[in-house]
C-alpha cells in the first residue's frame, strides 16, 4: 500500500534531488508496509534505520550544494533539517525502548513533514541550483 | 601529421564534464554506492565515462546526467556507470553482520547437527577478499569449537580478478580495517619495504578453490550442493528478470535449509524463489 504517492507536483526539476526524494517516499511506504504486515521488531528497526540513514544522506546532499553555491536561505533550511533529524532520532529511541510503536501517527508525521518540506522549503532553492548549472 | 590530426579530432569528440555535472554524479555515486569521488577524481570520472556516452550515442555530460536519472536510464544505465567507476570493488570482512551470523548462529547449529563438513560458495568472489574472509571466519571458529571441515569455492566471471584472487597478494591499505589479531594470524607482510603488500597465508589459501563461472550462463558446471552461498553485490549487474533467474539457479545448488547471503543494498522482494527471509539479506532455503 502506498501511504504517500509520488506525483510530479513534488518534482523540483533537479535530477539528483528528485531521485533522492523518490527514494525517501519509497522508504516511508516500506516502513508503512512493514507496520501493516506486523513485521518483527528487528526488521522494522532495520527499515526505520535505513530511512533515517537515507534522510541524513539526502540532507547532506542538499546542504553540500547550499554551501557550494552559498545559498541565501541556507541557515533556515539547514535548521529545519536538523530539527527533523533530532525528532527522528528521538522517535527511534522511543521505539527501541518500547515507549512508542511505529504507528499510523508516526508515519503520518513522517509523510507530512516530507511533503510539506519538499513543497515549501526545497522548492525555494530551485532557482539558485539552476543558476549554478545543476540540471 | 595524420597522427596529429587524429589526436585533435579525438579530443574534439571527447566531451567535457562541467563542475556541476561532476558534483551531481559524484554525489550520487558516493551516496548510493559508497564509492568516494573527491574533486581530484573529476578527470578520471570524465575519461571513464566517455565510453558510456559513446555507447548511448550521447554527446554531452549534461544529456548523460539527464539520461542516468530518467526512468529508463535508472533501469539500464546506472549499473554500467557504477561498473566503470567501481570495477570489482570488494573488501575483507565487508558487511560484517554476515560473518557474525555465521559465527554465532550458523556454525554452532552445524556442530549440534553433528555435520562434519561444510561447503561454501562465494559466487561473485572478485579478487578473493570474500572467500578468504570466510576461510578466516571458519578457522577462527574451529580454534574454539570442535572443528568443522570446510571447503570454499570462489567463482567470478572475470579472469583478471580470479588471477588476483589466486595470488592472494593485496596492497597494505586494503587491510587497514581488519582487527589486529586476525592480521597477525592470517597475513604475511612482504619483505620489500618499497611495495607494502601482504599475502594471505597458505593455510587459508589452500582452503579456497577458484574457477571462472558466468552467473548468467544457462547451466552451472558444478555438481555439488552447498550449505552456504554468498551472492553479494553482483545483482546490480543484472535486470530484474535475470536476477530472479540467477538466484533460482543458485538455489538449485543450495542444500535444503542452506543459507543464502545477499548484498546489503539488494533485495529479492517480489521474486518467486524457494527462500525464506531470516534477517535482512539473509535467507534460508525451503
Ligand atoms: C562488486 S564485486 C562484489 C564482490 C564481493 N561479492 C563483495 O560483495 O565484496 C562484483 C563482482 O561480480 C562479478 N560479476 C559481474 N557479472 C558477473 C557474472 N555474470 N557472473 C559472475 N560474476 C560476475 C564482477 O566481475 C565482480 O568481481
Ligand atoms: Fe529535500
Ligand atoms: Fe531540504
Amino acid at each position: 500500500m502506498e501511504l504517500l504517492k509520488w506525483t510530479d507536483d513534488y518534482s523540483v526539476g533537479i535530477v539528483i534531488i528528485d531521485y533522492q526524494h523518490k527514494r525517501l517516499v519509497m522508504l516511508i511506504n516500506k516502513l508503512y508496509d512493514s507496520m501493516l504486515e506486523g513485521k518483527t521488531m528487528e526488521s522494522i528497526t532495520e527499515i526505520f534505520e535505513g530511512l533515517e540513514d537515507y534522510i541524513k544522506n539526502h540532507f547532506e546532499t542538499e546542504e553540500s550544494f547550499f554551501k557550494e553555491f552559498n545559498y541565501e536561505d541556507m541557515k533556515t533550511h539547514i535548521k529545519e533539517h536538523k530539527v527533523f533529524v533530532d525528532q527522528i532520532s528521538q522517535l527511534k529511541k522511543d521505539y527501541l525502548s518500547g515507549k512508542n510503536t511505529v504507528s499510523v501517527e508516526l508515519l503520518d508525521f513522517l509523510k507530512n513533514w516530507l511533503s510539506e518540506h519538499i513543497l515549501g522549503s526545497d522548492k525555494k532553492y530551485i532557482s539558485c541550483f539552476k543558476e549554478n548549472g545543476v540540471i | 601529421m595524420d597522427k596529429l590530426k587524429s589526436t585533435i579530432s579525438n579530443d574534439f569528440h571527447s566531451s567535457k564534464m562541467s563542475e556541476s555535472d561532476f558534483k551531481v554524479l559524484s554525489e550520487f555515486i558516493y551516496k548510493e554506492y559508497g564509492i568516494k569521488m573527491p574533486p581530484s577524481k573529476k578527470i578520471l570520472l570524465e575519461s571513464r565515462l566517455q565510453k558510456r556516452l559513446k555507447a548511448n550515442h550521447i554527446d554531452t555530460f549534461k544529456e548523460y546526467c539527464e539520461y542516468v536519472f530518467s526512468e529508463k536510464g535508472n533501469e539500464t544505465e546506472i549499473v554500467h556507470m557504477i561498473d566503470v567507476v567501481s570495477t570489482n570493488k570488494t573488501d575483507f570482512f565487508r558487511e560484517l553482520a554476515h560473518f557474525e551470523y555465521m559465527n554465532e548462529v550458523l556454525l554452532p547449529s552445524f556442530t549440534s547437527q553433528n555435520s562434519n563438513e561444510i561447503k561454501i560458495w562465494s559466487s561473485a568472489c572478485s579478487s578473493g577478499e570474500e572467500p578468504y574472509t570466510i576461510a578466516m571466519v571458519m578457522s577462527e571458529y574451529n580454534l574454539q569449537h570442535s572443528p568443522i571441515n570446510f571447503h570454499i569455492l570462489g567463482t567470478d566471471i572475470s579472469s583478471a580478478v580470479l588471477h588476483k584472487a589466486e595470488n592472494a597478494i593485496y596492497a597494505e591499505d586494503r587491510i587497514k580495517e581488519i582487527p589486529h589479531s586476525i592480521l597477525r594470524k592470517y597475513f604475511l607482510k612482504s619483505k620489500d619495504l618499497t611495495k607494502p603488500t601482504v599475502r594471505v597465508v597458505s593455510e587459508i589459501r589452500k582452503k579456497v578453490a577458484f574457477c571462472r563461472l558466468n552467473l548468467m550462463a544457462d547451466n552451472y558446471p558444478i555438481s555439488e550442493s552447498f550449505d552456504i552461498i554468498f551472492c553479494r553485490n553482483v545483482l546490480i549487474y543484472f535486470d530484474r528478470i535475470t536476477q530472479e533467474k540467477v538466484i533460482g539457479k543458485l538455489c538449485e545448488k543450495l542444500k535444503p535449509n542452506g543459507t543464502f547471503f545477499l548484498g546489503h543494498s539488494e533485495s529479492l522482494l517480489g521474486m518467486d524463489l524457494p527462500l525464506k527471509n531470516i534477517k535482512p539479506t539473509i535467507f534460508k532455503k525451503i
